[in-house]
């Protein structure tokens, strides 16, 4: 049931117009990115806005394609106007789930034909069939039946989310884009979404790549976490070893933010435009460690130990303060 | 000392017989202290914020209560004179700092603005000047070019230093800040939530932060006050009631907050949240709770003092779940 997603060395750029008498400029929302994410695990992605994080989960799902670089899924190429068989065959393998569960739902449609119509488009089964697996699927997110012929507004913001849940798994892909899933969800109702997004990776071996700037959240779900900064993977292994000794110091100060308590010393200024990357390490301007050679030289992302990489010419050195 | 602010048995509703948005809740918060207000959305949080400012939006009103300010009665000022304590005495930061700047105004007049209304200064050289300190004051860089510029130019971090400073620019003894840093990145937040403790303790002004993000309120707020169906349901010291919540409600919170020591599992609170008047009698988090028996489905449950600076409107408080009290 599940996938395992390459994405090598890709990048992307925008054209932009800062005002409407300006030269038109480029914008690069993705600078040769290279992540895989194996089958049956989660790939967090972390990352400020206007750091890519965004632009990377169109790309992969076939929306737009990359300037360069090269996306696939189980070895077959993704990318936006595929021949008719092999685009209807990325549709059957991955859903997005997005952030806005109000936005997301036609307010015209019941629960029951929401979650029914990929079905339908799909020609998978007879209604009596397809009037079944929406039964069922209600029933796999956790809503009651009898919610099957209510209306988006008469739903709250949690069973809303249930809804576009159980919409994505419809055609029973094997790769969900969450996208900020559950930062419009209340508190109470944040957790029971994550532990059931959980339960159906549990259960149906789902590819799961996960957006989010919560840092908790992330660490939360994920068995993999990528910390994209200003269109570039900074750091990048598995959940404990960039949770517990991350050797960035960019991860360093996003876990500090998120940790009651932590003691990192808080990073100054903001993250500069993409409009005007800065020179050597993108990081370098906001870095309390920053040496002469950050701001010349762009550090190469490399091997920490095992699978845990960092883009930073202090890593070694970083180890200490981690530890 | 009596504290300097002293809210007593608040209520707001549409009309004397509509449902209670706000039912009842009392505060105090002494000076240069930070009081975090957590709850879900419809707990009524931002509307008690609204009152103390008396800026509820129409159509409600403050039913029953008191709120005193430095033993200023507010319910009783005047519209005119209450405008003189909004900006002055009292600021409020919201969390999109865009709706509180005007983008056709330069910087320097908008802070300006404060000091010519609550400090009657006149000329524009010496609002600006003014508006360079202020804007210094929460290290914006080169604050001298700044003043000149329009809030579009500024960056989301950046216009919400702006707006805390146009709201303590003439040293509140209260700020009430509501979800100031929901809509900023998570390192911009921090510096953000630091500035406003550093000006904090520098000026002992007491802050009010609004918020659904518990560790915040961990990390920067002396005490906490949960809210749950307009009602306050818990209320202490920050860091025994994180170490040991009495309310049902305050420990299911605590459980569904992600952390990053990746537990695998998070606690849920069954259901939603109830809409305001659907709760007839009892407990409002009954139907929700692990511990609940019939008792908590009947009158009115009020807050019970706990000791040590510890209230909880619980029949049973501390009380878990068997399964947990096994475990």
């Amino acid at each position: 049931m599940s996938a395992r997603i390459h994405i090598e060395a890709v990048s992307k750029t925008y054209p932009v117009r800062t005002s409407l008498f300006s030269r038109r400029r480029e914008l690069a929302a993705l600078r040769g990115v290279s992540l895989r994410i194996e089958a049956g695990t989660t790939l967090g992605l972390v990352g400020e806005s206007g750091s890519g994080k965004s632009t990377l989960a169109r790309l992969v799902m076939g929306a737009e394609n990359a300037d360069a670089g090269k996306i696939s899924i189980d070895g077959r190429d993704v990318r936006a106007g595929l021949p008719r068989a092999a685009d209807a065959w990325l549709r059957r393998t991955l859903q997005p789930v997005l952030q806005d569960p109000y936005g997301a739902l036609n307010p015209r449609m019941t629960v029951a034909e929401t979650v029914g119509e990929p079905l339908h488009i799909q020609r998978q089964g007879s209604r009596a069939e397809i009037a079944a697996r929406v039964r069922e699927l209600l029933e796999l997110v956790g809503l009651s039946a009898a919610l099957a012929t209510s209306l988006p507004v008469a739903l709250s913001g949690g069973q809303r989310q249930r809804v576009a849940i159980a919409r994505a798994l419809s055609i029973s892909p094997r790769v969900l884009i969450l996208d900020e899933p559950v930062s419009a969800l209340d508190m109470s109702v944040q957790a029971q979404v994550i532990n059931l997004l959980q339960d159906l990776q549990d259960r149906l071996g789902l590819t799961y790549l996960l957006i989010s700037h919560d840092l908790a959240v992330v660490a939360h779900l994920s068995t993999h976490i990528a910390v994209l900064y200003l269109g570039q993977v900074v750091e990048a292994g598995d959940r404990n070893a960039v949770i517990r000794t991350p050797r960035h110091p960019y991860t360093r100060s996003l876990i500090a933010a998120a940790e009651p308590g932590g003691e990192v010393e808080a990073i100054q200024g903001e993250m500069p435009s993409p409009l005007a990357p800065p020179s050597g390490c993108p990081f370098h301007p906001r870095c309390p460690q920053a040496v002469s050679e950050c701001r010349s030289t762009p550090p190469a992302l490399r091997r920490i130990s095992g699978t845990h990489l960092a883009a930073c010419h202090l890593a070694d050195s970083a180890q200490e303060t981690a530890a | 000392m009596s504290p300097l602010l002293h809210v007593e048995t608040l209520r707001i509703a549409a009309g004397p017989h509509a449902p209670a948005l706000v039912d009842g809740i009392s505060l105090e918060l002494d000076r240069g202290k930070a009081l975090g207000l957590v709850g879900e959305s419809g707990a009524g949080k931002t509307l008690a914020c609204l009152a103390l400012l008396r800026l509820l939006p129409e159509g409600l009103h403050i039913q029953d209560g008191r709120i005193r300010l430095d033993g200023q009665e507010l319910t009783a000022l005047t519209d005119t004179e209450m405008r003189r304590l909004r900006g002055g005495r009292i600021g409020m930061v919201l969390q999109n700092p865009l709706s509180s700047l005007n983008p056709l105004m330069r910087i320097g007049d908008q802070i300006g603005e404060a000091f010519a209304v609550h400090r009657g200064v006149r000329w524009r050289t010496a609002l600006w000047k003014l508006a360079v300190e202020a804007l210094r004051a929460v290290r914006i860089p080169t604050p001298e070019q700044r003043v000149s510029a329009y809030a579009h130019q500024f960056s989301g971090g950046m216009r919400q230093r702006v707006a805390i400073t146009m709201n303590i620019a003439c040293a509140p003894d209260l700020l009430i800040a509501d979800e100031p840093t929901t809509a900023l990145d998570a390192t911009i937040r921090l510096q953000v939530l630091r500035l406003l403790g550093d000006i904090r303790r520098e000026r002992r002004m007491a802050l009010i932060l609004v918020t659904h993000d518990l560790p915040m309120v961990a990390r920067f707020c002396d005490d906490v006050a949960v809210m749950y169906a307009g009602r306050i349901v818990e209320r202490g010291p920050v860091e025994a009631i994180f170490a040991n919540p009495a309310h049902p409600y305050t420990r299911g919170l605590i459980g569904a907050t992600p952390r990053l020591d990746g537990r695998r599992r998070l606690a849920t609170i069954a259901g939603q949240p109830p809409s305001p008047g659907s709760i007839a009698s009892g407990c409002a988090f009954a139907s929700r709770c692990d511990v609940a028996d019939a008792g908590c489905r009947q009158g009115r449950i009020d807050l019970l003092d706990l000791g040590e600076q510890r209230a909880a409107a619980c029949r049973k408080p501390f009380a878990r779940p068997p399964a947990e009290a096994a475990a």
